[in-house]
């Protein structure tokens, strides 16, 4: 259901000017080429059946076509896929790990320097533009120290610094909601228990205390993989990664409508997709939920 | 409450730099030291006080224009930007939050539809998207960066309604045969206030960031009006001959960033009962 309103929003972006020919062709452009460009693109037909067209093309695989490349979109977009799904991965590894880390290290450290230190780079994590970051690392690691590339797509080496800094921009809800649920956790009964039964604290940490706090950091997961394109598109930029990110931005550049509008319905696809198997993986983790409160 | 907010460090720093930077918003164009627009390529990429020139406090820009006035008005425009933005997602998400919370069965359903789409979609690519068809000025930008943020709103507050909904006190007035308009704005919206005002902070401090990337992609506010985002932009050409010129305006985002953002968390543990006390 959510997705065919997907489906309805990324259509009407199209016509949301009332008319895409004037924007493409500008202000001096005569009607007869307006007309040619709306009987070429079948833009002339009555809403109802272009909607139906472009969902029944959708569902067989074909996005249109891309004004500025005269070449069928999903091929174009698939071609950038690998490079946004690398950055995607190694950033997610990054804030992952640094922020599950340090958020149950936080927590068990509670009120020590060590706690307001990760708490304080939350903050400075959550206020410095991403992008602004972005420049400074360059800068720094580029620049006057010259240890990494500034910039494209190649070997590890050009992967660090996007996916550090994609990777920050992720951290701070992970980490604070590993925070959270680990503080909750503590205090909870069985953890009391375990530790009076003598079993040793790492275990207790990491299988009792861990497993438990594993759902609501599941639930951030989900919510974090639209942030991650988000963030992915101005990364990209940034450092001229060639993936859907940066693809985005020049069809915007270059108004190539169907481009972003392809990519839009992809992106927002793939959220979809992943949200419902987080749901599924709830009922994995916990088999005391069942699938109607979940929904509840 | 208002004391247990005040106690709190955090959240009395946040608030001076916050209420300071707001009032940036009316610092009158008369005062500042050098017209913001003008340009003057003689005196392009001058560094600031650092270096002892106290002419140009903060340096000039790769046009020669004064940092230091290109600053606070900028000031005017992100967090005009930034207000205006978050007081409508704010009205439009609590408006249909209560009304999805209250009213229950299709409203609810449709609401919650419409809140799930809107969450689904990476918000920048919808405002790039969006921007693109119907161009940047200060209304659409506006709009977009609302149309971004009101689900959030709207989710909190359908949670919050649904929360009190159930209580007594509800029951009693309806029982009282008070209309269904003013048990929504005298009962239920106080008492979910304050959750929401923590929330209006974050999202506020979540939308100056937003406008801030657009703008330094171009797709914001375009030249001659300067927000701090496009000031980056701009400066991004010329971090090898004038640094300052980005990481100024970087610093003064980054500063209003945390201080809404420790402000929020001010409101967030001054409502918390579980927080109450801990000083003793």
């Amino acid at each position: 259901m959510v997705w065919v309103g997907i489906t309805l929003v990324t259509f009407f972006l199209l016509r949301l000017t009332g008319n895409p020919a004037r924007i493409v062709l500008g202000q001096f452009a005569s009607d007869a080429v307006i007309q040619e460009f709306n009987q070429k693109h079948g833009l002339d037909q009555p809403l109802l059946i272009q909607y139906i067209s472009y969902i029944t093309n959708v569902l067989r695989g074909d996005l249109g076509t891309s004004w500025r490349f005269a070449e069928p979109i999903l091929p174009i977009i698939m071609e950038r896929v690998p490079a946004t799904l690398e950055l995607a991965f190694a950033s997610l590894a990054f804030s992952s790990f640094v922020g599950i880390l340090l958020g149950v290290l936080a927590a068990l450290k509670r009120e020590t320097p060590f706690d307001y230190l990760s708490r304080g780079l939350v903050l400075l994590a959550q206020g410095i533009p991403n992008f602004f970051l972005a420049l400074l690392f360059i800068i720094l690691f580029g620049v006057i120290l010259g240890w990494l590339p500034t910039g494209g797509r190649g070997d590890f080496k050009h992967l660090v610094l996007p996916a550090i800094v994609l990777g920050l921009y992720l951290m701070p809800l992970t980490l604070r909601t590993t925070r959270g649920a680990v503080l909750d956790i503590l205090e909870q009964n069985y953890v009391r228990t375990a530790r009076g039964k003598g079993v040793r604290e790492n275990s207790v940490v990491w299988r009792h205390v861990f497993r438990n706090a594993a759902i609501p950091i599941v639930t951030i997961f989900g919510v974090q993989i639209a942030t991650l394109f988000s963030g992915a598109i101005i990364t990209e930029t940034i450092f001229s990664w060639p993936g859907v990110g940066r693809l985005i931005v020049a069809a915007v550049t270059g108004r190539d409508f169907p481009v972003i509008q392809g990519i839009v319905l992809i992106i927002s696809t793939v959220v979809v997709i992943i949200n419902l198997i987080v749901d599924i993986l709830y009922r994995v983790i916990d088999p005391r939920i069942s699938m109607d409160s979940v929904y509840a | 409450m208002f004391r247990a907010y005040w106690r709190n460090p955090g959240s009395r720093i946040g608030s001076v730099i916050a209420v300071v930077m707001l009032l940036l918003v009316v610092f009158p164009s008369s005062w500042l030291p050098y017209d913001p627009t003008i340009v003057d390529l003689s005196v392009a990429n001058e560094p600031g006080f650092w270096t002892g020139n106290f002419e140009y406090f903060l340096g000039t820009d790769f046009l020669g224009r004064d940092m230091l006035s290109r600053s606070i008005y900028g000031a005017r425009l992100t967090l005009i930007i930034g207000l205006s933005a978050t007081a409508f997602a704010s009205i439009l998400g609590i408006i249909s939050g209560m009304s999805s919370g209250f009213f229950g069965k299709w409203v609810d359903g449709i609401i919650s539809w419409l809140i799930d789409i809107q969450l689904a979609f990476p918000v920048i690519a919808l405002a790039i998207a969006i921007i693109a068809m119907v161009g940047g000025s200060l209304g659409s930008l506006i709009f977009v960066l609302a149309v971004m943020s009101w689900a959030g709103m709207a989710r909190l507050a359908r949670g919050q309604t649904i929360a009190i909904r159930n209580e007594i006190y509800i029951d009693a007035a309806m029982a009282c045969g008070i209309p269904q308009r003013r048990i929504i704005s005298h009962h239920i919206f106080p008492n979910i206030l304050s959750p929401l005002l923590a929330m209006m902070t974050y999202e506020m401090a979540r939308l100056i960031l937003a406008e801030s990337a657009l703008s330094f992609l171009g797709l914001g506010i375009s030249a001659p009006k300067v927000t701090w985002g496009g000031m980056i932009g701009d400066g991004r050409g010329y971090i090898y001959e004038a640094l300052w010129t980005a990481v100024i305006p970087g610093i003064l985002i980054a500063l209003l960033v945390m201080s809404l953002n420790f402000v929020g968390d001010g409101i967030r543990d001054a409502i918390d009962p579980s927080s109450w006390g801990k000083e003793k």
